[in-house]
């Protein structure tokens, strides 16, 4: 699939593209309304509570689970064999693995070993949530304790305390291409660092959970906050050996999910199973600690790399290492998170044509990892932003001339990167010009030459990214079709119905779908009704993750609205769509996206922070976003997916991370222990924008979902390293605590 | 989140409660008070706390509101934080209590937590007592045999431990007569917002001179404690910028500092030292502001 759309424009239907419509879901969400996971009461449902390991790596030695059988209130207790007995299998692999990796099985309830503190042991069922928790402190699990390991780099050595067999690394993979010998040879500076981007937690305002029952067609009903409602259908068909078509997903309303409420967990299976097996409902609703056990966290790199630089402060090659951990066991997408995007996003927006990075994946006593919001995205862009300002220092540069001169120019699109991508348009130095002016870049760096003098410390920093967005497989789908479907059906009323395969979880697609669909049919907004997340009425699609719905579903709905709009003219005479659509008895469509090519946003972002120096602690006094992400469906949508991304990089720059004691204890396990940031952490965000469209899709959309986090964290971490130049610190690793950094001062 | 089953009493006097103790010690069982729950209750939830019975005091009348008693404030043990914020009288006369409110956890927590939970609970990390102590306030605790009054510096002993017996209730927190020069300066643990050092001071300042001082230290150590050193090398002197400075770097003076995944001890030491600075000055801006000696 490479249809190219020159056209500068969206083709059709401009009506409502591009405005700023307040989201139609805040009203029932805000007053109440909202059917989540945990507003499902069906007669008769019974409550899990999962045991979970309390030791990071152990061998079991037994499981006494008598005492909690009896206990009161108590259906059932399951454990490893009794899963093994209805014949529920293992969790899905990674996907995509390259040859000579390892997937190792992922089991639902752990039998023989324990790999990480909180995997699931066992699971209670029993008539109350409360009920179910007293008998879960009677099940009796013997434990052989190993010595654990929870660092990537450590994980990856010779001696270290191995999970599964042989060695801890599940994959390595070496990019290289261009001369990166002989431009490293040549380099007139090279700058290398040892960066860490630390293990972090997503922290959904809803926590996971899921509800499971028979129905009455005998069909496996599951309430599940997901978002991929299809992909769980296949998952859980696999596990439990049952046809796809006896599965029923339903999402229903999702309070976030950042990547986490893509995969399925073992959790969840051992719930749904318990289901089936008691023949009736069961409910598990995570609780906010446990959260930090059970749900997936991101991020977990050690990068150590090196940029060669020529004296004009060109950049000319890059080399090094990153080792990323996956946790105890690979989820479906974390293999791709650091072969598919970390590693080959290292250039950014940087015309370098040489490259020598290897990759090596390891398993390590800590959850799994999963997507987090960027998935592989922020991290290389942070490493990558953090190298650029270590270049200016070494060469003496200004940090934004650096980056202006490295720039791939918006005359080379579409630009082949030294990694093998392929961006298609994009405007960089639009973006940096954008930011420095509304920074006021000029009078921020005299103000910071003032505030040096006067002994304050004073920072700005800059990050410019790229950010590659709508994902979607180019071989065909469980139902034989390329891409995700939309279905576009027009009443005999008029009324218009949208049903999409994307499946969102808060980012306001019940909005921008109808605004896309009612500019595209030529009909009223308030006529459109958008649905997903329903595995019955959404057709097929991958759901929503790595910034692809606007690209992938709207692509999907475009086409649709074509076929409806090519249909409306069987009526002999041209009408309104309404009324073609009464003389015909209603009309609708099916249409697939396709795969359009990945589409490559971009942002500059600045940070004016300052350094209190006698506590160390940070103060974000100004965060400027400039963001292209093509074509604009909706500004306050773009703005809201900003300002979040923004919050949660943010939070990975200065307070948050999981951390784990040598024995594999976590240390920030709840919400007293771990720092999200809190409205008040954030300055009021200035958010600007340019557009380049995409030419690789018919809307000229790029996914955006993420780029808040790409561009945050560097600009917050090279605005504080800027504050501390003068003070002779060079780098610190995140998170930017008011310790560490008042220790540094000290030395 | 789910609290071990326990058995659940409503006092609705301070009679009745002492009652329910002291039945619930004969039968040697374990029994908590519940009164704004803002820390009992998260810790029932963890299974860290698991009592048998909970009596509830939350609907003890005679237990909340402010009164003066001469030169004395008396602050009822069920008086929530909210309440305080928005009391006149403590606005007033303690504006470092007014301090410690606005940055003491969140709206929820303020409109639930009160004054007698929060002494009782002898949290090291706790704004409040800093505030009490360098006020020089007095616990009043009802018993079986009859009512008791602890300096809060006797009150508090250690890590979640203080003078109360099993049997006891704490009814109201005294403030005698203050100066106005008083502040409260934090330092809070990103997540918890719970203070890693709190500071509070307390001076008066006549023709010039120190004419009394009262500093006190929360979050850094074992318990919220009066910084004695600060406060002898306050004593009498010129609240120069100097002197300030010196005496606060004693606020630490004896101290050993908690230490944990949030900051070390050397960092909790520091922070000790950096908010008494910050409580001093603000303290002495205000009581320069208020004698017009400025």
């Amino acid at each position: 699939m490479s249809e190219q759309f020159s056209g500068q424009r969206p083709p059709a239907g401009r009506g409502l593209i591009g405005e700023a419509i307040v989201r139609r879901e805040d009203l029932p969400l805000i007053t109440g309304r909202g059917r989540f996971t945990d507003d499902v009461a069906l007669p008769g449902m019974l409550h899990a509570f999962v045991v979970r390991s309390p030791v990071a790596h152990a061998r079991i030695t037994g499981i006494d689970a008598d005492a909690a059988r009896e206990a009161p209130g108590v259906a059932a207790v399951f454990v490893a064999a009794d899963l093994d007995q209805a014949g529920v299998g293992a969790l899905p692999g990674a996907e995509n693995l390259p040859p000579g990796s390892r997937s190792p099985r992922y089991p639902v309830l752990a039998a023989e070993k324990v790999l990480w503190t909180g995997q699931p042991v066992a699971l209670v069922v029993a008539q109350t949530p409360a009920l179910a928790a007293d008998a879960a402190e009677l099940v009796d699990v013997s434990y052989d304790e190993l010595p654990a390991v929870t660092d990537p780099v450590e994980a990856a050595a010779p001696g270290a305390p191995v999970l599964h067999e042989g060695d801890n690394v599940a994959l390595t993979r070496r990019i290289r291409s261009g001369d990166p010998d002989g431009a490293f040879a040549a380099a007139a500076h090279v700058v290398a660092q040892r960066m860490v981007s630390q293990r972090i937690a997503p922290v959904a305002l809803e926590p996971r959970g899921v509800v499971a029952w028979t129905g009455e067609d005998g069909r496996l009903e599951v309430r599940l906050p997901t978002q991929r409602p299809h992909g769980a259908r296949a998952w859980l068909a696999k596990i439990l050996g049952l046809p796809a078509e006896r599965v029923h997903v339903d999402a229903g309303d999702v309070g976030g999910g950042f990547g986490a409420k893509g995969p399925l967990y073992p959790d969840q299976v051992a719930v749904i199973a318990a289901a089936r097996s008691l023949g009736r409902p069961v409910k598990w609703i995570e609780t906010r600690s446990e959260s930090f056990l059970a749900t997936t966290h991101g991020r977990d790199q050690v990068a150590d790399l090196e940029l060669a630089v020529a004296a004009d402060g060109t950049f000319t090659a890059l080399r090094g290492t990153v080792h990323a951990s996956f946790g105890a066991y690979m989820t479906p997408n974390a293999p791709g998170s650091l072969l598919g995007r970390l590693g080959p996003m290292l250039p950014q927006g940087y015309a370098i044509r040489s490259i020598d990075v290897t990759l090596t994946g390891v398993f390590a006593d800590t959850p799994p990892i999963g997507p987090y919001r960027g998935a592989g995205r922020p991290e290389a862009a942070y490493f990558t932003e953090r190298l650029a300002d270590l270049a200016a220092a070494e060469t003496g540069m200004d940090p934004a001339l650096v980056r202006r001169r490295n720039f791939v120019r918006h005359t080379d699109f579409p630009y082949v990167t030294c990694t093998g991508l392929t961006y298609e348009s994009g405007d960089y130095e639009a973006g940096l010009d954008l930011l420095l002016d509304k920074l006021g870049y000029d009078g921020v760096r005299a103000r910071q030459a003032t505030a040096r003098e006067a002994g304050r410390l004073l920072g700005v920093g800059l990050a410019c990214f790229v950010e590659p967005g709508g994902i979607t497989p180019r071989a065909p789908g469980p139902d034989g079709r390329v891409g995700d479907q939309a279905t576009v059906t027009v009443s005999a009323s008029g009324k218009v119905t949208v049903a999409v395969g994307t499946s969102a979880h808060g980012q306001g697609h019940e909005t921008a779908f109808a605004q896309l669909a009612a500019s595209l049919l030529g009909v009223p907004y308030e006529d459109v009704t958008v649905v997903f997340g329903d595995s019955d009425t959404a057709p097929f699609g991958y759901g929503t993750f790595g910034s692809r719905s606007a690209v992938a579903g709207g692509s999907a709905i475009y086409h649709a609205c074509e076929e409806v709009l090519a249909a409306a003219k069987r009526v002999d005479a041209p009408m309104p769509l309404a009324e073609a659509a009464a003389r015909l008895g209603g009309l609708s469509a099916t249409a697939s996206s396709g795969a359009p090519p990945e589409t490559y946003a971009s942002g500059a972002y600045g940070c004016v922070a300052s350094v209190d120096p006698a506590t160390g602690r940070v103060t974000v006094e100004r965060l400027v976003a400039v963001d292209d992400c093509g074509v604009v469906i909706n500004p306050l949508l773009v703005e809201g997916q900003v300002h979040g991304g923004i919050a949660q990089g943010l939070g990975q720059a200065l307070t948050e991370h999981m951390a784990y004691d040598e024995s594999g204890q976590p240390l920030s396990a709840s919400l007293m222990d771990y720092a999200v940031p809190f409205a008040a952490s954030l300055p009021p965000l200035e958010c600007h924008s340019v557009s380049t469209p995409a030419t690789t899709n018919p809307l000229g959309v790029k996914g955006m979902g993420e780029s808040g986090t790409l561009g945050a964290t560097p600009a917050i971490v090279n605005a504080v390293l800027d504050a501390l130049r003068t003070r002779g610190v060079r780098h610190l690793d995140m998170p930017l605590t008011a310790e560490k950094i008042w220790t540094a001062l000290q030395r | 989140m789910f609290p071990a089953d326990f058995a659940y009493a409503r006092a609705d006097s301070l009679e009745t409660a002492l009652g329910l103790l002291a039945s619930a010690r004969a039968d040697g069982e374990e029994a908590k008070l519940l009164a704004g729950g803002q820390s009992l209750l998260p810790m029932m939830k963890l299974r860290l706390a698991a009592p048998g019975t909970l009596i509830d005091i939350g609907g003890i009348g005679e237990l909340k509101g402010v009164a003066r008693d001469g030169a004395n404030t008396v602050i009822g043990a069920l008086t929530t934080y909210r309440e305080l914020e928005r009391d006149p009288l403590i606005t007033a006369t303690f504006p470092a209590m007014t301090d410690a409110l606005a940055v003491l956890a969140d709206q929820q927590v303020r409109a639930r937590g009160t004054i007698g939970g929060c002494v009782a609970h002898g949290d090291p990390a706790s704004d409040l007592p800093a505030v009490l102590l360098a006020l020089d306030a007095t616990v009043t605790i009802a018993g079986a045999h009859g009512t008791r009054e602890s300096p809060l510096d006797d009150f508090l002993t250690g890590i979640f431990s203080t003078d109360l017996a099993d049997d006891e209730i704490v009814t109201a927190i005294t403030i005698p007569a203050a100066p106005p020069g008083q502040a409260y300066e934090k330092f809070p643990q990103p997540a918890s917002h719970l203070p890693l050092a709190g500071a509070c001071a307390a001076i008066e300042i006549k023709n010039g001179a120190i004419s009394a001082a009262r500093v006190a230290v929360t979050g850094a150590g074992p318990r919220p404690y009066r910084a004695r050193h600060t406060e002898r090398i306050l004593a009498s002197a010129q609240p120069t910028p100097s002197v300030l400075a010196s005496a606060a770097a004693q606020a630490g003076d004896g101290l050993r500092p908690l230490s944990d995944q949030h900051a070390s001890g050397p960092y909790r030491l520091h922070l000790a030292e950096a908010m008494t600075s910050r409580a001093l000055e603000r303290a002495a801006e205000r009581a320069l502001e208020r004698t017009g000696e400025r």
